[in-house]
């Protein structure tokens, strides 16, 4: 069944009323983080971030993640994972919901412990959402976007970071066959991803399967696959 | 000294002992400015160069380069050819291939014979030792240009952006030197997934000191070395300038190993006598980048005509200070 209020804030954002949604708001449970003076070059994991960036002309809402989270999939812990590009920030959350499920859509409050992430611009800040029974294997993800609180603040593209480990080029196969080419990261070599990948909102909304194929040279990594969680 | 024949501790005889100088050079304003003057002359003649070149070699498994002024023109021996098949690729075929050549999923393949190769200006090429020996020369992103410049392999074979170039060990060892002109990075930073990184080498600067300095010219001046260290596995060397990025000109070339075992592609850099045109900048394994950049100590510890003179200087102040002495020692009691 399609959420009414989901629905709303989606006229809302295609007509550009700004309808507010009421997302819902999840307890932290705990934080971890580190904030390291010199950069680390290496990253944890293949899948850096699942980024729903705002639109250009909305500002920034501080220290909140948006994450598009179904109410099925916050029965146990919510988990998040925010990165730097320069691979210097790292932080770990886990939330849990206060039992009033009402929307597919939830406000995980992010307030740094160690550092300060609002030196950096937005496309800098990986954000990783995925329900901590997943952390191990990380094959269920959903899109979430750093510094906003309403579904209207948002654009029609999200952006899947990885760590390559230094594959020369990366691409993905959106569900069955829809290609998409990633492109490399400014930041390069030092850099805790270094493909960003775009994605149709439209295209993953349901759910997608995600394939991320990488080549060195003239040969192609093993297919490495991800599974985004759906939130209409 | 006192009576007891002891000045008390050393600090309080080293201030004595100024002191007495001060008052001693007190009124010679000659030998004062000549005490002050020569430190600051010194300091003054070693802080520019009149040249300055830097020198690489090293041995990588992989290196970028950009080509500027002028074209490159490589000779190179029979290759495979991976035409990069873009938006054509198969992602399914290119999964399921097991074999060792260009994956057809997303290449097309091609033998070329042995062909000489002109390579214009802003085509940025990676060059890759590969774990079984074999070479590649991989077209990347065009830079520094706007229109895309065709480079042509045979007449009917085009080199596009993303298509490589694959020389097998046994012809790779028959390869001349590729010499090229341009913008160039050697190694890959050292983590996870790395594989082309810089194995080892050396880089020098060297210089012509301002006192070389003749107006009819310098070519029959020496260089000499004021920096060098050694490079070491995980570097990753480039060259900068802040001023005018697209004017690195530094020229260089390829060659391959003397050593058929051994792994990597040699690789040679200079950046010429203009000290404008770029500074080396290296990059070490978990440390942030140093540009190498000789000081004045660097040049006046290295020039021969200095320590040659320090050395004389010496040797005059101690002969003096002998003689002194045991005129005191023979002198009227």
């Amino acid at each position: 069944m399609v959420n009414v209020r989901l629905l709303l804030a989606v006229l809302g954002w295609a007509f550009g009323s700004g309808v507010a949604i009421s997302a819902d708001r999840l307890d932290l449970v705990s934080l971890e983080d580190k904030m390291l003076s010199e950069p680390r070059v290496t990253a944890e994991a293949v899948f850096v971030g699942l980024v729903w960036p705002r639109r250009e002309d909305r500002a920034p809402t501080e220290e909140t993640i948006l994450a598009a989270f179904p109410p099925d999939l916050r029965t146990g812990e919510v988990c998040v994972r925010i990165t730097t590009e320069d691979g210097l920030y790292n932080g770990n959350a886990r939330y849990k919901d206060n039992g009033v499920a009402t929307s597919s859509l939830t406000l995980l409050p992010y307030i740094p412990k160690d550092g300060d992430l609002s030196v950096y611009e937005d496309q800098n800040i990986a954000v990783l959402a995925f329900p901590c029974e997943k952390e191990a294997s990380l094959d269920e993800v959903v899109v979430a976007s750093w510094g906003s609180d309403e579904l209207a603040d948002l654009g029609a593209k999200a952006n899947l970071l990885v760590n390559s480990f230094r594959a020369s080029t990366a691409f993905l196969i959106v569900g069955d066959s829809n290609q998409v080419d990633c492109e490399p990261i400014e930041g390069g070599e030092r850099a805790a991803y270094d493909f960003s990948c775009p994605l149709s909102i439209a295209d993953i909304k349901s759910g997608a399967r995600i394939a991320l194929y990488r080549t060195r040279g003239t040969s192609l990594d093993p297919e490495v696959a991800i599974n985004i969680v759906g939130w209409e | 000294m006192s009576e007891s024949g002891y000045d008390g501790p050393g600090s309080r005889v080293s201030l004595r002992r100024a002191s007495k100088l001060f008052r001693a050079v007190q009124g010679n304003t000659r030998f004062l400015a000549v005490l002050i003057g020569t430190p600051f002359l010194v300091i003054l003649l070693y802080s520019f160069p009149l040249a300055q070149n830097y020198v690489v070699e090293a041995r990588t498994l992989s290196a970028r380069i950009t080509v500027l002024d002028p074209d490159v023109f490589w000779k190179l021996p029979k290759a495979q050819f991976c035409e990069d098949l873009g938006e054509a690729r198969d992602l399914s075929k290119a999964a399921s291939y097991q074999g060792t050549g260009c994956n057809p999923g997303l290449f097309r393949e091609v033998s070329l014979p042995s062909t000489e190769i002109r390579i214009p200006k802003g085509v940025q090429i990676l060059i890759q030792y590969q774990p079984d020996g074999s070479i590649l020369f991989q077209r990347l992103e065009d830079r520094f240009i706007e229109d895309k410049p065709t480079v042509r392999l045979t007449d009917s074979e085009v080199w596009t952006e993303g298509s490589v170039l694959k020389i097998k060990p046994v012809d790779w060892t028959t390869v001349t030197l590729l010499e090229f002109a341009g913008d160039v990075v050697v190694g890959e930073e050292a983590g996870s997934g790395a594989n082309g990184y810089l194995i080892d080498g050396r880089y020098e600067v060297r210089e012509l000191f301002l006192r070389q300095y003749r107006p009819w010219g310098n070519a029959k001046a020496n260089a000499t070395t004021v920096v060098s260290d050694n490079l070491y596995r995980g570097d990753r060397i480039a060259f900068t300038n802040t001023l005018e990025p697209e004017k690195k000109l530094l020229t260089g070339f390829f060659a391959p190993l003397f050593d058929a075992n051994a792994r990597g592609i040699g690789i040679v850099i200079s950046n010429g006598f203009d000290p404008t045109r770029a500074r080396l900048a290296v990059e070490s394994f978990g440390a942030r980048e140093i540009v190498v950049t000789p000081s004045w100590i660097d040049r006046a510890l290295r020039d021969p005509l200095l320590l040659a003179l320090t050395a004389i200087l010496g040797f005059a102040v101690t002969t003096l200070t002998f003689a002194v002495e045991i005129r005191k020692f023979n002198g009227p009691k």
